[in-house]
């Protein structure tokens, strides 16, 4: 029976190599797309799984809101850590992260700039799956200025020497001892840490008393990542549920003084990648691009799938003999039904082995794309597989399921005599297969589209201000901050460059917020207002527009004492309509009466400048307020602007002059525009991968097209021949052949427009500056499908239209 | 062996309602040869279908060796057809992707057969069939005789108790017709009942009894003398 079976089958298969062809390469490109799609979601999914406790484990995070402004980030202030663990039972142990920002490290002659380092509490080898190399995970970070390596940093500067008890020089005056060795973080982690520092040394630092104060201000500074190990069978919500008891006894007081409101968050550390919506969080992933490209998997199957129920039912005349002849001797329906889904099963598990096969040639590129590390093999991904192999059998059986129930339910009479009983009656059901194939593949036109516009729009929209030709860096050197201005005499000797600036936040990146007060009818009030600290050539430089009033201007020396320029958003939110000059702002209050960092600074508005995206565009611009400073403090952020031409020699000359005044700090550069595109790799990312996949989603669809039209054109040929002998032109018969086909992308296309608005709005309504989805966008998708599909079919029918008529009247 | 009361067979195709048989009452017992004789379109073949259970009537009755039939449903039908009937048809309805041997050996597969007793009797039947040297020919590379021949083999496989053959020399030359005609009355020597429909009078001559109809109706029975 097996064996009647398969040659059968490969038989049929091999007289019918076109369109078996068809079928194979439609399925195996689909198959190849999923089984893309899932490693990659796999990959997301798994992030931080690899941790033993991950079920166990949470983060600790805040949403506060300060006179009208929430919110939410992913810190939490130092101690919580050690008083979470005295107050609830649930927690087992505590760990906390630091960040500290790039640092120079040095040994011997080796010197380089590292970053992803954060201060550690010494659980943290116990809490996390971090495998040491070298050195005991409990002793480790316990001692101050020790250090754990991760493998690739021990090797860039050790070599193959034993690091452990090794000196390394960070930064201007610290010595770290190296303690340990741990693994590289696996790809597949939300830390990214390549180094740790112990938490010792913060206190050490900081002297112990102060580090672990439980004074009420120490519980209002969120820069921690603090971490908990629950116990076993303990729940999270438990200590949600004692929060307010909590926050009672340590917070409430200085809370209330401060008009602040605090919930406490709580993540599971698996939701971290995909879930966390909060401020200062890692890069994240995203749970809707998992859901958009499985979205995009299953879509791309059911093209594949419909392609072969196409091609079978179109077929099914031919193979009706076979069926009518098969239940004449004896063949039950099942027996039928089971023929073609068997038939289907071997057909796409012959294409999962394709797909298999070209997936591990295109994973390097894949890779590239999504930049990732993934792999496919049975040892790290056996359930990958597994599920690929069921999947394609599925899908067999999916495909099968419509060609098997309509072959098998056949009638023996109506075949032997030779007529095809109901030969027509699965055209409407053909023809709803190749609309919804063509409504997919419009969709996924018009999402690219709209994905790659608005793109486009993040990266060219009118931001405020002008991030063309600017060279930024970061001054980490304190004596170079105190001479900034013999740097910019030195820089500004140079033709080619035109300006030259300080800031202590990067734009278009956030900035520093605090509290301040300004003057309202009901005198001064509180807000949490964003601010950035410049220099006198910052706002020429950067080419931002001055409504009201004046810049900040050297010759008036009392304007880095009491001068403020704010946003129209600012303007706008105090109420201060157009007569913003001359209010009153406070930067900074004073807790009970005492400036306690002596930042308090009391002036008022000299300028309103046009509203700027200083922050990434995913967020609205909101009030800000600049302020000049000559506190080398603030000068962290270097700004060159250089002429677009001549580059290479000006970033030389840049570097030329750096070098003379800091000559133990190279000198790291990047421009702006290139910066402020990181924030939109997501972004850009999804174009890539939605262009791609409706590439391929088009092209099976156009292969099954190709497919039927050359079966329908084939059938026809006798019809045409007769036509064409009463004198029918080719044009005219090509027309008759190709004018279905159009009705069916035209009526797919029509349906297409209200799914494909809906999503992408929903899409697009994440993005507060975002493109409107114009009309254009859809006649664009429309001419797309029809240019393909015509030239798909046009082919076809030109080629059976213009055959000789007399051999097509002979053609049986 | 085969019994009909008053059988009716109505074709409706949207609009138009054709009779394609009416009120048949025919009766043929155990070892007959049977032709069926009768202008085109007289509802020959439909007939044939009836009474080989590929169809069933729209009203009347039919016995089936004992069995009333005319309400079974498809599996029944196919499980008493696959025991005792054997078909062949005008145009050979052989499957163009099998070999001969396979074509031959489908039957089998279809009641459970294990493989060395299909091999064995498919060959025998191929042997008796004069037809064996082409086992592993498919179709197409065969002449229109040797086709029939092969279609004959399959058709009596099962060892059938009935052959129904709907105009078996109908595409054939005379002298290909006449070897199968010969085939025929081998098998129907040996015992198996034979239905023939044809529009040849001599292939009529080799059966027991000739059945004309015309426009569905039995218009003569013609009882001959067994040669
Ligand atoms: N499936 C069907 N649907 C509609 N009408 C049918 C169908 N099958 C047969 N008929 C009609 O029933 C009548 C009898 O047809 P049948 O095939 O039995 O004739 P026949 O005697 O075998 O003719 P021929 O000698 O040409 O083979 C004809 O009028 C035919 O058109
Ligand atoms: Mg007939």
């Amino acid at each position: 029976m097996f064996k009647n079976f398969f040659i059968t089958l490969f038989r049929n298969f091999s007289r019918n190599k076109f369109y078996t062809t068809i079928n194979v390469v439609g399925l195996s490109v689909g198959l190849i797309c999923t089984i893309l799609i899932l490693l990659f979601v796999q990959d997301e999914l798994s992030y931080d799984k690899y941790n033993v406790n991950h079920e166990r484990i949470i983060r600790l995070g805040s949403d506060f809101t300060l006179s009208g402004k929430r919110d939410r980030v992913a810190t939490s202030p130092l101690p919580f850590g050690p008083t979470f663990a005295e107050e609830f039972p649930e927690v087992e142990q505590f760990v906390r992260f630091q960040g500290s920002g790039r640092q120079q490290f040095k040994y011997d002659d080796k010197e380089f700039y590292e970053e992803h380092i954060a201060f550690v509490d010494s659980s943290v080898f116990t809490i996390f799956s971090f495998p040491l190399l070298k050195g005991d995970p409990k002793k480790a970070l316990t001692q101050p200025y020790s250090i754990v390596l991760n493998e690739t940093l021990a090797k860039k500067y050790f070599s193959n020497e034993d690091p452990i008890g090794k000196i390394l020089l960070v930064g201007e005056n610290a010595a770290y001892t190296v303690s340990g060795v741990m693994k590289d973080l696996p790809s597949n982690s939300h830390f990214k840490y390549n180094a740790f520092y112990s938490m010792k040394t913060l206190e050490s630092i900081r002297g112990a008393e102060q580090f672990n104060s439980q004074q009420p201000i120490s519980f209002w500074s969120f820069n921690n990542y603090t971490f908990l190990l629950l116990k076993e069978n303990s729940e999270a919500d438990a200590i949600l549920e004692k929060f307010p008891a909590y926050y009672e006894k340590y917070m409430k007081e200085l809370g209330d003084q401060l008009g602040v409101s605090y919930k406490l968050i709580i993540q599971h550390l698996g939701d971290i990648h995909l879930r966390s919506q909060l401020q200062w969080d890692a890069p994240t992933g995203n749970i809707k691009y998992i859901y958009i490209l499985t979205a995009i998997a299953i879509f791309i199957l059911s093209i594949a799938s419909i392609n072969y129920m196409n091609m079978a039912t179109a077929r099914s005349s031919k193979r009706a003999k076979e069926v009518g002849i098969r239940k004449v001797v004896g063949a039950q329906r099942e027996n039928i039904i089971r023929q073609f889904m068997m038939e289907s099963i071997s057909l796409t598990v012959f294409a999962l082995i394709i797909a298999l096969i070209c997936v591990e040639l295109l994973l390097p590129l894949f890779n590239q794309l999504v930049n990732k590390d993934l792999t496919l093999s049975f040892l790290d991904t056996p359930e990958v597989i597994l599920f690929n192999v069921i999947l394609a059998v599925l899908l067999g059986l999916f495909s099968g399921s419509y060609p098997a129930l309509y072959l098998s339910s056949i009638q023996p009479v109506f075949i032997l005599k030779g007529r095809n009983g109901r030969g027509g009656a699965n055209g409407f059901l053909r023809k709803l297969l190749v609309i919804s194939q063509f409504t997919v593949s419009a969709m996924m036109i018009s999402g690219t589209i709209i994905v790659a516009s608005q793109f486009l729009y993040m990266n060219s929209m009118d931001v405020g201000f002008n991030k063309k030709d600017i060279v930024v860096s970061v001054i980490r050197d304190s004596v170079l901050r105190t001479r900034i201005d013999a740097l910019k005499m030195e820089l500004k000797k140079n033709p080619n460059i035109k300006a030259v600036a300080t800031s202590s936040s990067l734009i278009g990146f956030g900035g520093s917020k605090t509290v301040h007060l300004y003057e309202s009818d009901e005198g001064m009030q509180q807000y949490a207002l964003n601010f950035n600290v410049i220099d006198f050539d910052y706002i020429d430089l950067m080419e931002m527009d001055i409504l009201k009033g004046r810049n900040f201007s050297r010759e008036i020396p009392s304007d880095t004492i009491n001068a403020f320029i704010v946003n129209e958003s600012a303007a706008i939110k105090f109420n201060w309509g157009e007569n913003a000059l001359g209010k009153k702002l406070q930067l900074g209050v004073e807790i009970d009466g005492v400036d306690e960092g002596g930042e308090v600074q009391l002036g008022e508005v000299i300028g309103v400048i046009r509203d700027f995206n200083y922050q990434p565009l995913k967020d609205l611009i909101e009030p800000m307020n600049l302020i000049v400073s000559e506190n080398p403090d603030y000068r962290r952020n270097l700004h060159v602007k250089i002429n677009s031409e001549n580059r290479k020699e000006t970033l030389l000359y840049i570097q030329k002059v750096w070098n003379e005044f800091c000559p133990n700090m190279s000198f790291g550069y990047s421009f702006l525009d290139d910066r402020m595109k990181e924030n939109y790799e997501p972004e850009e990312r999804l174009t890539w991968i939605f262009s791609i996949f409706s590439l391929i989603s088009i092209l099976i669809a156009s292969m099954g097209l190709f497919g039927l039209s050359s079966f329908m054109a084939e059938q026809r040929t006798k019809e045409l021949g007769v036509r064409k002998v009463l004198g029918a032109s080719v044009a005219k018969l090509v027309y008759l052949l190709t004018r279905e086909f159009i009705r069916l992308i035209v009526i797919a296309n029509i349906i297409a427009v209200p799914i494909s608005y809906w999503a992408l709005s929903a899409w697009l309504s994440d993005f507060p500056y975002h493109i409107s989805i114009g009309i254009w966008i859809f006649v664009v998708t429309l001419i797309v499908s029809l240019v393909i599909g015509l030239f798909t079919v046009a082919w076809q029918s030109y080629r059976a239209a213009s055959s000789d008529p007399i051999k097509a009247i002979k053609y049986e | 062996m085969i019994n009909t009361k008053n059988l009716i067979k109505v074709f409706r195709t949207d609009e138009v309602e054709t009779t394609a048989l009416n009120n048949v009452n025919l009766e043929i017992n155990k070892g007959e040869f049977v032709a069926i004789m009768g202008p085109s379109g007289c509802g020959k073949s439909t007939l044939l279908n009836i009474i080989g259970l590929l169809d069933n009537p729209s009203e009347g009755e039919l016995h089936f060796n004992g069995y009333q039939v005319e309400n079974y449903t498809e599996r029944q039908r196919t499980n008493l057809r696959k025991e005792n009937i054997g078909f062949v048809f005008q145009s050979f309805n052989l499957i163009d992707e099998l070999t001969v041997f396979e074509n031959v050996e489908l039957p089998l597969l279809y009641m459970k057969v294990s493989g060395a007793e299909r091999k064995r009797r498919v060959n025998e039947a191929l042997e008796r069939m004069n037809i064996a040297h082409r086992a592993k020919h498919f179709p197409q590379q065969l002449s229109g005789g040797q086709q029939q021949r092969v279609a004959i083999a399959r058709a009596v496989i099962s060892n059938p108790k009935l052959i129904l053959a709907d105009e078996p020399t109908g595409n054939l030359d005379s002298a290909n017709g006449e070897e199968v005609m010969n085939l025929l009355t081998q098998l129907n020597e040996e015992g198996t009942t034979i239905i023939m429909v044809t529009h040849s009078p001599s292939d009529a001559d080799r059966s027991h009894r000739i059945i004309q109809l015309f426009d569905g109706h039995i218009v003569t029975e013609n009882m001959r003398q067994k040669l």
